[in-house]
């Protein structure tokens, strides 16, 4: 007799206290993986503020906006006559367009008169400005030693994520290749007239509603 | 010596093999209580340990979460860099109509004086050029330029030709890039 209520006694603590065990194993098994991956996140938001890359939040805001950069192109285009003794006419923005992938583009048409040597100079030059624009189609005719240029460039814009990562979400540093697109995107030539629109997020290095 | 007293009446006697076996599983009881005893005991102490290692670890990770969120500008700075970046490249890739000008440039600038282009129109796949040659040996020469293995032209399609005496060769050419 008092062995079998030994008996009962292992099977009813047995059936009661193994699932609890297991119940807290595979809790303190969640928190050690979740404590690793906050310490991580951690590590990477800690270097991170002390990585160069970190000044160049702007200027990537820059290169590619959230908002149509219409004004901006206009502007740099002006700007960027400059640089090839080249002259700009006829500059109208178009709408922009929602591309399929988030990347929203911008056409621009304009017109440029000067040399062969620098409307094909000043057409390299308007590559290297920022917002990041590219030469679409391009059409030259040439008149007693002057070359007019019509040109379709087309600049990009898109919005801002919406959503932070929850806490719990690991992040992961960046990468040697997204530095170094960073650093190129640093050498752009900046507009000067920025500060002019307030929408520009070149100023917005926080766009999570803080 | 000690007596073996026994008052029980004979016919209420234990025989000698039930006895080993009543023995037997009142020894085999007393093992089975301690085994329950240090089993509840080894389960018992097991469940503390882990509460306290949970505890522990909840304890770390919310000041670990405590730690982050002081660092949310840092992270919201990351997602901005890499959502941009992939954006960026994603725009860098698409064609453009400068690599066709530059390939088109690379064939005018060995031209001869007599040779002069009138009109040019370049996208990113395909340039079409109006061109004027003074002479047959400016023509020539142009279509020799053609000849050699590492142009960035995939082909080169003569579209119209014409001749007068007064201005030359009047050729369109187009050019699709490799």
């Amino acid at each position: 007799m008092p062995l079998a209520i030994v008996v009962i006694l292992f099977i009813l603590v047995a059936n009661f206290g193994l699932p609890k065990i297991a119940d807290v194993r595979n809790q303190v098994s969640t928190a050690q993986n979740l404590k690793t991956s906050l310490t991580q996140k951690l590590g990477v938001l800690q270097s991170f503020s002390q990585n160069p890359a970190v000044n160049n939040v702007s200027a990537a805001s820059i290169a590619l906006p959230s908002s149509d950069p219409s004004p901006i192109i206009v502007s740099q285009l002006r700007n960027a006559t400059s640089c090839c003794a080249v002259t700009l006419a006829d500059v109208k923005a178009g709408s922009s367009a929602l591309g399929s992938s988030t990347l929203s583009t911008v056409g621009t048409t304009f017109q440029v008169v000067g040399t062969r040597s620098g409307v094909i100079d000043y057409l390299h030059y308007i590559q290297t400005i920022a917002p990041i624009s590219i030469v679409n189609s391009v059409r030259i005719s040439e008149s007693a030693g002057v070359d007019t240029a019509n040109v379709i460039m087309v600049s990009f814009w898109a919005p801002f994520p919406k959503v932070i990562p929850s806490i719990s979400q690991p992040i992961t540093n960046l990468t040697n290749s997204e530095i170094a697109v960073l650093n190129q995107v640093a050498s752009l030539v900046q507009p000067t007239v920025v500060q002019g629109f307030a929408s520009e997020p070149g100023v917005n290095l926080t766009p999570f509603g803080q | 010596m000690p007596d073996n007293l026994n008052l029980l009446p004979p016919e209420l006697a234990v025989s000698k093999s039930l006895a080993g076996v009543l023995k037997t599983l009142r020894a085999l009881s007393v093992i089975m209580v301690v085994l329950f005893l240090l089993f509840s005991a080894g389960l018992g102490g097991f469940f503390v340990i882990n509460n306290i290692s949970l505890n522990s670890l909840n304890q770390n990770v919310s000041q670990l979460e405590n730690q982050i969120s002081a660092q949310e500008t840092s992270e919201q700075q990351i997602v901005v860099l890499k959502d941009r970046v992939t954006k960026i490249e994603q725009a860098k890739s698409s064609p453009s109509a400068l690599k066709t000008i530059t390939d088109v440039n690379s064939v005018l600038a060995n031209l001869s004086a007599g040779t002069s282009v009138s009109q040019f129109n370049a996208n990113p796949t395909k340039a079409d050029l109006s061109m004027s040659f003074t002479t047959n040996a400016d023509l020539e020469s142009f279509i020799q330029s053609f000849s050699g293995s590492s142009l960035p032209f995939g082909s080169a399609v003569l579209t119209s030709f014409g001749y007068s005496p007064s201005s030359g060769y009047q050729v369109g050419v187009s050019l699709t890039e490799k």
